[in-house]
């Protein structure tokens, strides 16, 4: 890859990373694993970019070689991870398609029901986000049952996805 | 009564499936749902997106001292790639193209190893005492697995300071705990659920036995967890697949009131003689001095079967959720305040609509937790019903206006109609809010969605049916038209079309399935003319008082 060329795939990958992470966990639906897919994924792409053809899309190009990735580790972990219906994951991909174009309103809408969220939730997906605890350890550290923490956690996750529906909603009527 | 709300539910089989714990069972659970709604498929992409954008990789910050790793990831990468393309240029040392072969190891074939029946004992035996002296060493010291979960708890005051919060598991076993006051919610590993209020001094024995000292409980026995038995002083009851209340008082008396189901009641301080069933609807007492059984008045209320310390909801018997005090915020049981008011543009307000306004699309009311949203229903073009997009096909075109708020229990007097003030009256009852009798409001053209998931989630239960009275308030004599509309997800369960009679209520009665997610009420022009140009009496809205007359949800 010519030396110019690099920042131009790093701008790229920017903004093309978030569509290829959510096809990858969308598929493999164990968080460390999609990790490691895009990690390999990213690097695969940094080493083939000189074949990326400019104009074409950059995350479709990324997802074609995450898609690799993904049959290769599917193989390799059928026999300890759990997976969805191929039916299923073609809808997911249509769905993953639909929703494109709103990406950048949802997530300023994220942000804005992050401050509606009590402080104790707040504190509880701090310790997962940004100090990187597992389930288990926040559990123990706030004094929760496993099941509980995830019942809690549910919880906030699902109040978040409405609260964007209909901030989302709101917005769209205001317009 | 539900044990999970299903947007909870399958909120959490995301969770399970991202933090690599999902079950195959739950994979299957989680498969279902997806393959049979694709409204669940957008809410599976739009938690990932939320994952990600929470996660180091998003740029979401979760708390806002936080850096935001991802930016300066990315800026990273940035400088590198400019260091990279404008620094000196430097050889690099030749690496050889492969690596030399130091060795070739063959390894001989495997032999297949055989086992004799005497190795096999000795290993076995030395399973058995490993595991004995593992198992031993780890169990709790008071000889109690942990079978239970307190799940939720309200005002409750415990004995022992250090004592316990939710989430906290207890093990059977244990020392007897005190609860001084309050009430809290036990969930059995078996899945059956207690209720106990305070003061209550009582024991987890295991798993499916619980000892009471004195104090209330009120037991929710699903069909897995049969044989489920709570001990008192001076008896034995053993559920049959129930829901029971047990009183034990100091003295040792104990009355239980079977609410739904069979018991098997023991008398006696050993409870080892043989037992009388006690059926749904009925109540007995267990003397503390002779152990003697009468029977005694059942009573429905006497227990408190459920609560949520979220909403601070107390339920004392399965009750019907008044609609109407949902309007006025309140949680359903009647806490509600009728100067509230939904408004088509304004959303929750307290503010009165003055005049005659148009409104389009569905709009959101987020400050009321049980209430998705409201519009002014129109068929002209497509209209949205709820918050998930469900679409009403068979709306009417209407005017498209409306000039009133929503309401429930209006205010006596506080409404206008032939230049005076006026009441909602029925059979020459009226519906004011300091009449005992409820009803919303729904003045052509308004529609109003309540979220049903948000109920079953906040009450614990499951929703049977809505029922209520539909009519046109006579209070403005005038020949006009209105239609009513009762939705469940968009689909019409319900309709009164081109109604004109004045005055007289109709029966509706809708059954809601567990699947059930929005019920919509709506009210129409009914399609007479509408003349823009004229005062507001020759708008095709006027004069359709459409109320909802004691619209209540049954709960089971």
């Amino acid at each position: 890859m010519a030396l110019s060329d690099r920042s131009q795939f790093i701008e790229l990958y920017s903004r093309g990373q978030k569509k290829i992470y959510l096809y990858v966990l969308s598929m493999v639906h164990h968080q460390s694993d999609a990790e490691d897919i895009m990690q390999q994924t990213a690097s695969e792409m940094w080493r083939l970019f000189d074949r990326f053809k400019e104009g074409t899309n950059f995350s479709s190009w990324g997802i074609a070689i995450a898609k690799y990735k993904i049959l290769s580790y599917r193989k390799k972990q059928s026999a300890n991870r759990l997976f969805l219906s191929q039916e299923v994951y073609e809808k997911v991909i249509q769905e993953l398609h639909d929703t494109e174009s709103y990406s950048d309103k949802r997530k300023n809408a994220l942000q804005g029901c992050l401050k509606k969220l009590h402080e104790s939730d707040l504190q509880k997906l701090s310790l997962h986000y940004e100090d990187g605890l597992s389930y288990s350890k926040i559990a123990q550290q706030q004094n929760l049952s496993k099941s509980g923490i995830y019942k809690v956690m549910a919880r906030i996750h699902a109040s978040l996805r409405i609260c964007i529906k209909q901030t989302l909603l709101v917005w769209d009527t205001n317009v | 009564m539900c044990e999970h709300n299903a947007k909870y539910d399958f909120t959490e089989l995301v969770l399970l499936a991202l933090q690599g714990e999902i079950t195959p069972e739950q994979m299957e659970r989680l498969n279902a749902a997806l393959s049979s709604d694709s409204a669940r498929v957008q809410d599976y992409v739009e938690l990932l997106e939320i994952y990600f954008e929470l996660s180091s990789s998003g740029g979401v910050e979760v708390s806002p001292r936080v850096n935001n790793s991802a930016e300066e990831y990315n800026t990273f990468l940035r400088v590198l790639a400019e260091e990279e393309r404008t620094a000196p240029e430097c050889e690099l040392l030749q690496e050889p193209l492969e690596r030399e072969l130091i060795q070739k190891v063959i390894y001989p074939p495997g032999e297949k190893r055989t086992i004799s029946k005497f190795s096999l004992f000795m290993l076995l035996n030395t399973a058995a005492i490993f595991l004995f002296f593992v198992l031993f060493q780890f169990l709790p010291p008071k000889g109690g697995i942990e079978v239970a979960t307190l799940t939720d708890s309200m005002n409750s005051k415990w004995a022992d300071a250090s004592s316990m919060v939710k989430g906290s598991r207890i093990a059977a076993g244990g020392d007897p705990l005190v609860l001084r006051e309050g009430l809290i919610e036990l969930q059995f590993d078996n899945q059956a659920t207690v209720v106990m209020e305070g003061p209550a001094r009582f024991q987890i024995l295991a798993e499916d036995r619980i000892g009471l000292e004195y104090g209330k409980l009120y037991a929710v026995v699903p069909k897995g967890a049969i044989g489920f038995s709570v001990y008192t002083q001076q008896a034995k009851i053993i559920d049959m697949g129930t829901e029971f209340g047990v009183q034990a008082e100091f003295d040792g008396d104990t009355q239980l009131h079977v609410m739904k189901g069979k018991t098997i009641l023991m008398a006696g301080g050993n409870a080892d003689t043989g037992g009388i069933e006690v059926d749904n609807g009925s109540a007995r007492r267990i003397s503390g001095d002779t152990q003697t059984v009468t029977d005694i008045p059942f009573q429905t209320a006497r227990f408190v079967r459920a609560f949520d310390s979220l909403h601070h909801i107390i339920l004392r018997e399965p009750p019907l959720l008044d609609l109407a005090d949902i309007v006025r915020n309140g949680n359903g049981l009647g806490t509600g305040n009728s100067s509230v008011r939904l408004n088509p543009i304004r959303g929750f307000t307290y503010a009165q609509q003055v005049g005659y306004a148009n409104a389009e699309g569905f709009l959101p009311v987020p400050e009321l937790p049980f209430i998705d949203g409201v519009f002014v229903p129109n068929g002209r073009a497509k209209q949205i019903v709820s918050t998930r997009g469900d679409v009403f096909n068979e709306c009417p075109e209407t005017s498209g206006g409306f000039d009133c708020d929503v309401m429930g229990n209006p205010v006596r007097g506080i409404l206008w109609s032939n230049s005076q003030p006026s009441t909602i009256q029925f059979y020459g009852q009226d519906y004011a809010d300091d009449s005992g009798r409820t009803c919303i409001v729904l003045h052509a053209n308004l529609g109003l969605t309540f979220d049903l998931d948000a109920i079953r989630s906040a009450y614990r239960c499951d929703i049977s049916r809505f029922v209520c009275r539909v009519g046109i308030a006579d209070f403005q004599q005038k020949e006009s038209r209105a239609s009513f509309y009762v939705l469940v997800d968009g689909q019409v369960r319900y309709s009164l079309l081109q109604y004109q009679e004045r005055a007289v209520l109709n029966d509706v009665s809708v059954a809601i399935r567990k699947t059930d997610r929005f019920l919509t009420l709506a009210a129409t022009d009914g399609g007479d003319p509408d003349n823009p140009d004229g005062d507001n009496d020759h708008r095709a809205i006027s004069g359709d008082w459409c109320v909802f007359t004691e619209p209540v949800l049954r709960l089971e």
